[in-house]
């Protein structure tokens, strides 16, 4: 039997070592007028979650295709390094969320591709992984996770792509006390961001006096039934139940609370949205509070896009894709813009350094089609600046009550 | 034909050089290759132990990737949270995967068919959960940084051994995967394992001849978590990052997809499996999207048509080209 | 935490309707617990089959009550008749060509060719229907129906109904018909039932067909209340499961019993203990079964 095996064995080697050998790519010369660059994106696309991962790679593929057309400040074709134009050639890799994947996938596409920048992956756990190896790949990384600790690390080449909302606990604390809510009743998702968000919310507002007396953590993508949970709540009392998950749970969330019975008020974050405001109707959720940034706004309320980034966004993607954008593509498409910027502003495309470098400019000049519109990065890689907002819903409208949710720069640093 | 009639007549010979090809052909590599190889082996790793648990003792175990994490994070938790190295942390984590193998054994190995396989399902699940939920405990979605990788290892000659490349990392992966290897052949060929194949087998008949198959299978089912959780262990230590969705449900089918399309009950099939159906994807970059449903398809068509598994059916289809070209 | 609310006036009153109120969620949840359980039971108890890919089935349920009435204007009772019997056909096309050739096979393989199907299922459905969420909104989706206290959405009482009439018609089609006496013989002796001249094959086929049917019918019930995505099933999978194993195996009664056993251990923990392991309860319930009585409530000996 044993020798039978090493046939097998042999056989599948010689045959994976066939496949490799025809499976290396020949790289394809471009005509020296305008010449490629590759981008990088690495993130999940296969299983349960792909929707959320393939909204990166989808805003990075629109991105470099208005840009290629319409140059990064709207200035002509392509990107525009010095006295060469540069198109932008999307490369991409499916890491199934898993890390070892993750790091697999930086290498092949600095490998293969010799790409300088890479957007992903999605998930701390991937994004720490990847955040490993950058450095030594020579790469600039600008993964999707919304924590503290990755830009504490040290690593030179890292770029945040938002900042964490745990930050908006103590100002939402404050304008929820402001309001006259003394109790809280909180139902979160157990991602980091979300779970940090609930658990400094009602540490801070019970440092302010108030109460929460319940604080459930669950895994909105596999929770289906709220209906106990807001039961519970509904025998607190609470004068608001804040639902801090995506859209669409919020949307099932709040449902159910009325199926319940309850009938008070809520606050949600900013990813309360279409799904939502479908479902249960701004007209039931009368007095709610919401965070709104630019993209949550302007996607409700056209007029007010004066710039009309968002709106370019929600028609085009519409028609590329025939659906509406995953969470992750709204800064997605922010950090590719800054990065295609700063290639242009460092002069190069080959020193992630000095790209790097350039990003902080790329920003505070102003010039980008930005969905949520950072004004600067910090140091250490967060861009700064987009703020949300605190909307009062009010006869199916969304009014603002607190402009910017300020943070200051000292927390972030 | 002389020097395969060579190879074919000394077993150890033939798996020397099959051992050399893989620590020789990776020095050619780059980094992304010997990434995709390193995973295949910790793979590797995980299906030798459920090989023993499924295609030898013929119990089947859709949860074992909670081994696996318990593993990782026994590993990652006594590492990061009481900052013991490596290998302190790497034999701590293999004693407490052997103490959950023991203690989910016992009430799981009551139960027989579907209800076994029910239940651990069942128990990967809570542990699943269990991770998630206990944030402070296991860092929940976010999952733990910072796990070690081995110490280095000092040379006589002054020089010293670092795991910080691709390749030493994966050296040290095919190491384990070698010995756990050599192991389990020992194992299979022993008495303890010729009552593991009569267990699968037969189990009342094997009852009946008054061998106690409860402690058998404890046995077979400990060894099978232990390897699992040391498999747990290195990649938490290759990736430094514990990530809960290692343990997930779905990552427990997938293990046992392996060994089906490799060949259960076979020695080459635990090896052969992960190869398949990592390595070949990768070097096709088939189209994300439809990986799900190719995976499926692929898996259906084995278990129907092939059940045996690649192993298994060229080792069937050896044999018969053998015994014909003896009566001819 | 215990059923004691810090308010002052009707104390007595609003602890008993929180405590109802969680009674209530439990029995709208086990009615969807207890159809796919139904099911599972059917084929796991008289073919051996354990049909991992069931909550898949559910899931293409649901599915199909979206596309039907959003995109071709079917009424939604249409609807849920369409997934049966679309569910009933897709089952038969599966028993015919997945099962029926492994009916010898090791139960082991069983498994695993449930699991590929499952993944099938799953993989096909992210490719065609897209991993986006779809909302299946209809004119009552938001109304609801107060009494004593206590709070129910209109939907979910449309899902207690339809539980009850479908259990009502399939106990009227196990003991009322000549097909289900074979079925029932089959289940209690498969031999026997042969030597009686019942076609077990087409019985067996049939049983399948049904179990499938009754996934489809839980799939488009509950299309109007969740989140419909291609992994939606695989919860409520699980949760019926253990429906199937503390009930017994082939017991539909205790399929049901087990269901709305298990749908209360999940509501009232989630509301008194914690949410985020109130599963944690149901499995625990169900391993404890396991241990204590494994043939479950109603099953055979073992």
């Amino acid at each position: 039997m044993v020798k039978k095996d090493i046939y097998i064995l042999v056989l599948t080697i010689i045959t994976l070592a066939i496949l490799v050998a025809c499976s290396q790519p020949s790289q394809p010369q471009k005509p020296a007028e305008v010449k490629t660059v590759k981008y990088g994106v690495v993130c999940v696309q296969s299983g349960p979650i792909a929707f959320m991962g393939l909204g990166i790679l989808r805003a990075v593929q629109l991105a470099t295709s208005n840009i290629n057309k319409n140059g990064t400040t709207g200035l002509g074709p392509g990107l525009k390094v010095g006295d060469q134009a540069y198109k932008i050639e999307v490369v991409s890799y499916d890491d199934g969320f898993d890390p070892a994947k993750s790091v697999a996938g930086y290498r092949q596409l600095v490998e293969m591709h010799g790409v300088k920048v890479i957007q992903g992956p999605m998930g701390c756990p991937c994004a720490l992984a990847a955040m490993k190896i950058n450095e030594e790949l020579g790469v600039i990384t600008a993964p999707l996770c919304a924590s503290d600790n990755t830009r504490k690390m040290g690593d030179k080449l890292y770029v945040q792509e938002r900042m964490p909302v745990q930050h908006y606990a103590l100002p939402l604390a404050k304008a929820a006390w402001d309001r006259g809510y003394r109790t809280v009743c909180i139902v979160s998702d157990l991602a980091d961001s979300w779970s940090g968000m609930s658990k400094e919310f009602k540490n801070q507002f019970e440092k302010l006096g108030g109460q929460v007396p319940a604080l459930e953590i669950v895994d909105m993508s596999k929770t289906t039934d709220y209906h106990s949970i807001m039961t519970n709540f509904k025998s607190k009392n609470p004068d608001i139940i804040f639902v801090v998950m995506y859209d669409e749970p919020i949307a099932l969330a709040v449902s159910h609370a009325f199926e319940v019975g309850y009938n008070g008020k809520f606050m949600f974050p900013s990813e309360m949205g279409p799904k939502t405001e479908q479902k249960i109707g701004l007209d039931k959720l009368d007095g709610s509070l919401v965070q709104s940034h630019e993209w949550t706004l302007y996607r409700k309320y056209p007029d007010m896009d004066k710039k009309g980034a968002v709106t370019n966004v929600l028609r085009q993607w519409k028609e590329a894709y025939n659906e509406t954008p995953a969470q992750t593509a709204v800064p997605s498409w922010d950090t590719c813009y800054m990065l295609a910027r700063a290639m242009e502003i460092a002069g190069t495309v080959t020193d992630p350094y000095a790209i790097r470098a350039a990003c902080p400019k790329a920003l505070q000049e102003g010039k980008l089609p930005q969905l949520i519109p950072a004004t600067d990065m910090l140091d250490n890689g967060l861009p700064y600046g987009a703020f949300e907002n605190l909307c009062v819903i009010k006869d199916g409208k969304y009014n603002v009550i607190v402009d910017k949710l300020i943070v200051p720069r000292s927390v972030l640093e | 034909m002389k020097t395969i009639e060579k190879l074919s007549s000394s077993p150890w010979m033939a798996w020397l050089v099959l051992l050399l090809i893989a620590l020789i052909v990776p020095m050619a590599m780059g980094g992304y290759l010997i990434t995709i190889i390193t995973i295949v082996c910790i793979y590797a790793i995980v299906c030798i132990g459920l090989n023993l648990l499924f295609g030898y003792t013929g119990l089947l175990s859709v949860g074992h990737s909670a081994f696996l994490g318990i593993g990782a994070y026994a590993f990652g938790l006594i590492a990061i949270k009481f900052g013991l190295g490596f290998w302190p942390s790497f034999c701590a984590s293999i004693i407490i995967s052997g103490i959950a193998g023991f203690l989910i054994g016992i009430p799981a190995l009551r139960l027989r068919g579907h209800y076994f396989v029910l239940v651990t399902l069942a128990f990967a699940v809570i542990i699943n959960i269990v991770i998630m939920a206990w944030i402070e405990l296991t860092g929940g979605a976010g999952g733990l940084a910072g796990a070690p990788r081995p110490d280095p290892i000092p040379l006589p000659w002054g020089d010293v051994i670092r795991f910080h490349s691709p390749l030493s990392m994966y050296y040290f992966i095919l190491f384990f995967l070698v010995i756990i290897f050599a192991v389990s052949y020992r194992l299979i060929n022993s008495l303890v394992g010729k009552t593991f194949i009569a267990i699968r087998d037969d189990e009342n008949l094997t009852q009946s001849l008054g061998i106690n198959t409860m402690s058998n299978k404890l046995v077979s089912f400990t060894i099978s978590a232990i390897i699992a959780g040391i498999a747990g262990a290195l990649f938490a230590s290759y990736n430094t990052v514990i990530s809960p969705d290692s343990a997930g449900f779905m990552k427990g089918m997938e293990v046992v997809a392996y060994i089906i399309i490799g060949g259960a009950g076979t020695l080459a099939g635990p090896l052969v499996g992960p190869l398949v159906m990592i390595a070949i994807p990768e070097m096709l970059q088939i189209v994300p999207e439809i990986r799900g449903l190719l995976f499926g398809i692929i898996l259906v068509l084995f278990i129907i048509f092939l059940p045996r598994g690649v192993a298994g059916e060229v080792s069937l289809l050896i044999s018969r080209i053998k015994s014909q070209s003896k009566h001819t | 935490m215990p059923p004691i609310s810090i308010n002052d006036t009707g104390d007595r009153v609003f602890v008993v309707a929180e405590l109802g109120q969680y009674l209530v969620n439990g029995i709208s949840q086990g009615c969807l617990y207890c159809l796919l359980a139904s099911g599972l039971t059917l084929m796991l108890g008289i073919l051996g089959v354990p049909n991992f890919a069931h909550g898949s089935l559910y899931m293409l349920g649901a599915y199909i009550a979206f596309y039907v009435v959003m995109l071709l204007n079917v009424s939604y009772l249409m609807s849920i008749l369409l997934a049966a019997v679309i569910l009933a056909v897709l089952g038969l096309v599966i028993y015919r060509f997945l099962f029926y050739p492994m009916r010898d096979a090791p139960h082991a393989n069983l498994f695993v060719a449930a699991i590929a199907l499952l993944m099938i299922l799953e993989g096909a459905a992210l490719l065609w229907f897209g991993g986006e969420t779809k909302w299946l909104i209809l004119p009552y989706s938001n109304d609801i129906i107060t009494f004593g206290g206590m709070s129910l959405g209109v939907q979910r009482l449309i899902i207690i109904l339809a539980t009850l009439m479908v259990m009502l018609g399939l106990e009227l089609f196990i003991k009322k018909t000549a097909v289900g006496a074979a079925l029932e013989a089959t289940a209690q002796n498969r031999e026997g039932a042969m030597l009686c001249g019942i076609k077990v094959t087409q019985i067996a086929a049939m049983a399948f067909a049904i179990g499938t049917a009754l996934a489809g019918v839980a799939g488009a019930l509950i299309a109007p209340a969740v989140m419909i995505l291609p992994s939606m099933g695989l919860g409520p999978l699980l949760v019926a499961f253990s429906a199937v194993i503390v009930g017994g195996l082939g017991s539909i009664p205790g399929a049901v019993l087990g269901a709305f056993i298990l749908a209360l251990v999940e509501s009232l923990t989630s509301g008194y203990i914690s949410a985020t392991y109130s599963l944690v309860f149901v499995f625990v319930a169900m391993i404890l079964m396991l241990l204590i009585r494994p043939r479950g409530l109603f099953g055979k000996e073992l």
